[in-house]
């Protein structure tokens, strides 16, 4: 996945969530979530794996649980917790809705890891160079402040300004501090201002220059993922199960199927290509070390 | 007051307006509908934004500005939902124009959602930081003459955001709307909207008066 | 070719009583380099910014600058932003961007040239400036001598005629000044672009100078090389205590009967070989009996900011007597720093123990510790102004010892001169009559004459008992104040010994005139002790 331009990757990402808000249907929801593993371990570096997929685990026990606990429609009721009735419904819809709501905060936490500033701010620079830059200040600007105010913060410790460790004195030392930063910020600031406009910020025609480039692969994966939004967004209507008053799975399995096999196709591509290149990579290194 | 502004606006009150109707009318999917809504006129505020003249000082002061308010909610972190970033947005839109009220509230969701986790709900969120700071800068002149409103707006800014935000997260998460969820959420997002609004009032008023002196002294520097 | 010319430029800023510049006039030809000096408020800022039209300062301007011919007026927004490059004092304000990569691509962003083009700008500059390996780095990441040369290197990516440096080296550390340094003047000399730069490191630069503008009250007093422009440099009260001991000998003996001032350490160590008397070979030394009370200990101390990373300080052990002035010496970045914030208690040790006034600083309750026992001034002396205005720092104080600031009472703290800032910090350290002061870096970026200002307070200090703590890059002042000096290297401190000791057998850690002297006179570290040695001595016949 991180070998692909930006735009690739946004479109993707907003390709694999858009049938996730549409429909509504546990298998294919199943299909998208195993999608999100997959794209998650393919970007994401091994430690703390486990506790992580256990977090989303516990995340989706809790959602699963909301809804019947505060919902209490449908017919079949399963037994009554509070004189309100828990019902069969209820406990389904809460399941798939979990599921659901799993698979998009695991799709959002590898879009997270996939989309770093620097290719953030490739496509805003695409949108506007001008926005762009302003957002690459601030992201400089945070660590530097950061670090300003941790100086500020260990000074005010000392001065004996602030003598007492009472909560209000407490407060009025952590203000201060946040007040001197903002003087500091703006101050420095200002100097900044002067270094851009000496590199002819104020000019007209900005450009923005990124380092990713478009490739075979970025029009492949652009092509199937548009596709198989559109069509499974189209097909839609036929794959949602109802739930209310009762239980009724009456998806078209032809257009399930379909959908399933578009949206798997989408995601198992970039899959593929980051194993295939990975693969040559690691080969590449035994070559290496055979060389030496 | 230019046509950028106006158009600005424009484009920000129908993105509320449909997403009102889209609330109302129960239409389907009206989650994805807000996001794509939100999106499109970020977008367009962008588009339109780059055709703009700008100043390296006032790029820099919306800059500083949005960075202030992601740093403050780390140096803050210690203290739950008691936040400066509203307030910082506020501020923003009350001496940089309702234009910089609106990219600093908007740049701020885009950055901080690079730390603490992107999602669909990037682009409402941008959308809604940006609201606020936009309405502080067409409100500029009266709030910068009349204290007990600015708290008050800051207030009212800050509960809405709040609450706005935290229902739509739980309608997002159930996927059509059930009134019970909306009941356990609004009970549960109560004390956080309090905190949220008195932490703007706490900000607003430490910090209002102050605030104008140093960005005018910012105005000052440049002019020696 | 030339590049530069100023003709009769005055300026004067709005409801300002006197002329700023006063009829400047001066030129720089293709890969000149030229040393702006000139103590504090004589007009270089003003002058420098008035070379560059995007930062020109308002207020009423007389007088013509050409820029390769053409008046500066009619010269276009892109070719001033291209070929007229500007780089000032503090390194991290002057990036934009945060990355690297995107840092050297800004320039050619601004000038709307296409991604391949710039794709290749960054590759040579990053080339040609060693900065290849760092191109994927955060800006922040980066130490304020690889910043500084970024942001010199992003100005270059630009293809400039001609660079303006406003202090450029002020806030860096000795090793990476003297890089910088160099790096400027191979781009004058490999590239052929002027550079123009305003500096107080005249022990490096004056050799390197092709000319030398001398500034005095916004006046012209020398444009000349350096050779015949040292003489006006060291007479002047202002400039000659950042000058090197060679050039200041030079003109205290009246330049030796017409001899060519030294601008080389080789030079001068000829000069002080071949035209003075040797008779007296060291001067009497009288060491300070060592106190017996201790003020601070440091016993064993271990610490580290993660576990994960390896020990800043491991086993450091020191001790600092009542009413001695101490030094610690070490490079940029070993953790000097860290253990003076271990000494004030803002930091813990995970071993060992620190004690002031032989009681653990653990024992100290908060207010005990910082209401009269210790005083503070941080290395940045900016992060010790709290309050908006000078006045608020000083709560309006009465008081006028170390610097009478009164008339400043209604300035915001920022904007005093930067030795003015550094007394200021001083001040409010001082507020609460502490025993024991640490200082860190009380020089930084500030000229040789603000240094004899600080040295002198940090004596009064001693004069007064207290005890004082000094972590410093900066030997000159090691030299001038410390009883005792230290180095710190791998986390402990080693050889805490008089600094004569230390100075005189350093390759680098030492000082000008220890240089100047080394086996030819021995205990001699401040120029003040070689003038007397060289007084003592006397002058051979032939240069009287």
């Amino acid at each position: 996945m991180k070998s692909f331009h930006p735009v690739t990757v946004l479109i993707f990402f907003a390709a694999m969530l858009t049938p996730l808000m549409t429909v509504n249907n546990p298998v294919y929801t199943a299909v998208l979530l195993v999608g999100a593993i997959l794209i998650l371990l393919q970007v994401r570096s091994g430690r703390g794996l486990l506790r992580e997929l256990w977090g989303y685990l516990v995340i989706f026990l809790i959602m699963a649980a909301m809804n019947p606990l505060f919902v209490h429609r449908g017919s079949t009721p399963l037994f009554f917790l509070n004189g309100r009735a828990i019902t069969l419904e209820a406990v389904v819809y809460g399941v798939c809705s979990a599921l659901r709501l799993t698979a998009s905060i695991i799709w959002c936490r590898a879009f997270s890891l996939v989309m770093t500033s620097e290719k953030l701010f490739c496509i805003t620079g695409k949108l506007s160079p001008k926005i762009s830059a302003m957002l690459t200040m601030t992201v400089r600007f945070i660590p530097d402040m950061l670090a300003q105010g941790r100086k500020i913060n260990a000074y005010s410790r000392t001065s004996g300004e602030f003598p007492d460790d009472s909560l209000l004195s407490r407060f009025r030392r952590i203000m201060s501090v946040f007040s001197a930063l903002v003087t500091w910020s703006i101050e420095s600031g200002v100097q900044t201002a002067d270094s851009m406009k000496a590199r002819g910020f104020e000019l007209k025609g900005r450009t923005a220059y990124s380092r990713f480039s478009y490739h075979t692969e970025d029009a492949v994966l652009l092509v199937l993922c548009i596709a198989s939004c559109a069509a499974v967004c189209t097909i839609s209507g036929r794959l949602n199960a109802e739930f209310y008053p009762t239980v009724k799975y009456s998806a078209d399995t032809a257009a399930l199927g379909a959908a399933s096999f578009l949206s798997a196709a989408a995601y198992v591509f970039p899959t593929a290509f980051a194993m295939v290149i990975g693969l040559k990579r690691s080969r590449r290194s035994l070559f290496r070390k055979g060389e030496k | 007051m230019n046509s950028l502004m106006k158009k600005a606006v424009l484009i920000a009150l129908s993105a509320v307006l449909v997403i009102l109707g889209a609330v109302m009318l129960g239409g389907k999917h009206y989650t994805l509908v807000s996001v794509l809504i939100a999106a499109v006129s970020c977008i367009g505020f962008a588009y339109a934004f780059e055709r703009r003249e700008l100043t390296s000082r006032y790029a820099v002061l919306v800059a500083v500005m949005t960075a202030l308010s992601i740093a403050g909610r780390f140096i803050f972190a210690p203290v739950p939902a008691f936040k400066p970033v509203t307030a910082l947005v506020i501020l923003s839109g009350v001496y940089l124009s309702a234009e910089g009220g609106f990219l600093t509230g908007a740049l701020t969701a885009l950055i901080s959602n690079m730390y603490f986790g992107h999602g669909a709900w990037t682009p409402f969120q941008m959308l809604a930081w940006g609201l606020i700071g936009l309405t502080a800068g067409v409100l500029s002149n009266q709030l910068k003459k009349n204290r007990p409103l600015l708290l008050l707006f800051g207030a009212i800014a800050g509960a809405m955001y709040s609450f706005v935000m935290d229902i739509w997260t739980v309608v997002w998460y159930s996927g059509s709307p059930e009134t019970g969820l909306y009941k356990a959420a609004i009970l549960s997002a109560i004390p956080f909207t309090i905190i949220y609004a008195v932490s703007n009032v706490v900000f607003l008023f430490l910090f209002a008066k102050s605030f104008g002196r140093k960005l005018s002294r910012a105005v000052t520097l440049i002019e020696r | 070719m030339k590049i530069l010319e100023v003709k009769d430029l005055s300026f004067r800023y709005k409801n300002a009583e006197q002329n700023t510049l006063d009829n400047i006039s001066f030129e720089a030809s293709e890969g000149e380099l030229i040393l702006v000096c000139g103590a504090t408020a004589c007009g270089k800022t003003t002058l420098l910014k008035s070379l560059k039209p995007e930062l020109a300062p308002f207020g009423d301007k007389n007088g013509e600058i050409f820029f390769c011919g053409k008046a500066m007026a009619d010269i276009s927004e892109s070719v001033s932003a291209a070929q007229i490059g500007y780089v000032m004092q503090r390194p991290e304000n002057q990036t934009v961007t945060d990355s690297v990569r995107s840092e050297l691509a800004f320039g050619g962003e601004s000038l709307g040239l296409e991604p391949d083009i710039i794709r290749r700008k960054v590759a040579e500059t990053a080339a040609y400036f060693g900065l290849e390996q760092l191109l994927s780095h955060r800006t922040s990441m980066l130490s304020g001598g690889q910043r500084q040369l970024l942001n010199l290197a992003s100005v270059m990516a630009m293809n400039p005629r001609l660079i303006i440096l406003d202090e450029p080296t002020a806030q860096l550390d000795p090793i990476a000044a003297g890089d910088f340094i160099r790096t400027l003047y191979r781009v004058t000399r490999e590239l052929a672009v002027t550079v123009i730069v305003a500096e107080h490191r005249f022990e490096e630069l004056l050799p390197l100078a092709d000319k030398v503008l001398f500034l005095e009250n916004g006046k012209v007093r020398a444009f000349d090389t350096p050779e015949n422009s040292a003489e006006i440099l060291a007479q002047s009260a202002n400039v000659s205590p950042s000058l090197p001991s060679g050039l200041r000998l030079h003109s205290h003996f009246h330049r030796l009967n017409g001899r060519k001032a030294p601008l080389t350490l080789g030079e001068s160590r000829a000069m002080l070989a071949e035209c003075f008397k040797s008779d007296v070979k060291s001067l009497e030394q009288t060491a300070k009996a060592p106190g017996n009370e201790e003020a601070i200990r440091l016993k064993n101390v271990f610490f580290t900011y993660d576990g994960s990373s390896p020990d800043v300080v491991c086993g450091a052990s020191l001790t600092v007597q009542k009413g001695e002035v101490f030094s610690l010496i070490g490079s940029n970045g070993s953790g000097k720093s860290t253990l003076l914030s271990l000494m004030s208690g803002i930091e813990k040790p995970y071993r060992g123990a620190v004690e002031i006034f032989s009681k653990s600083l653990k024992k100290y309750r908060g207010s005990e510790l910082y209401c009269g026992l210790l005083g503070l001034l941080p290395q940045d002396v900016q992060s010790a102004f709290l309050r908006d205005s000078v006045g608020e720092e000083l709560q309006f104080t009465e008081d006028k010892s170390v610097y009478d600031f009164t008339p400043f009472y209604e300035m915001h703290p920022y904007d005093l001169s930067g030795g003015q800032q550094q007394l200021l910090g001083i001040k409010k350290m001082l507020m609460n009559e502490p025993k024991i002061v640490l200082m860190d870096e009380p020089t930084k970026g500030l000229d040789g004459s603000w240094r004899d200002v600080i040295a002198e307070i940090i004596l009064s200090l001693r004069e007064k008992g207290l005890t004082v703590f000094i972590v410093t890059h900066d030997m000159e002042l090691a030299a001038q104040v410390s009883d005792r000096c230290g180095i710190f290297f791998d986390g402990t401190v080693s050889a805490a010994v008089t600094p004569q000791e230390i100075l005189s057998d350093s390759i680098f850690y030492t000082t000008s005139a220890v240089k100047t002297s080394r086996g030819i006179y021995s205990g001699v570290c401040t120029t003040a002790q070689l003038l007397e040695i060289c007084t003592k001595n006397g002058l051979k016949e032939e240069f009287r």
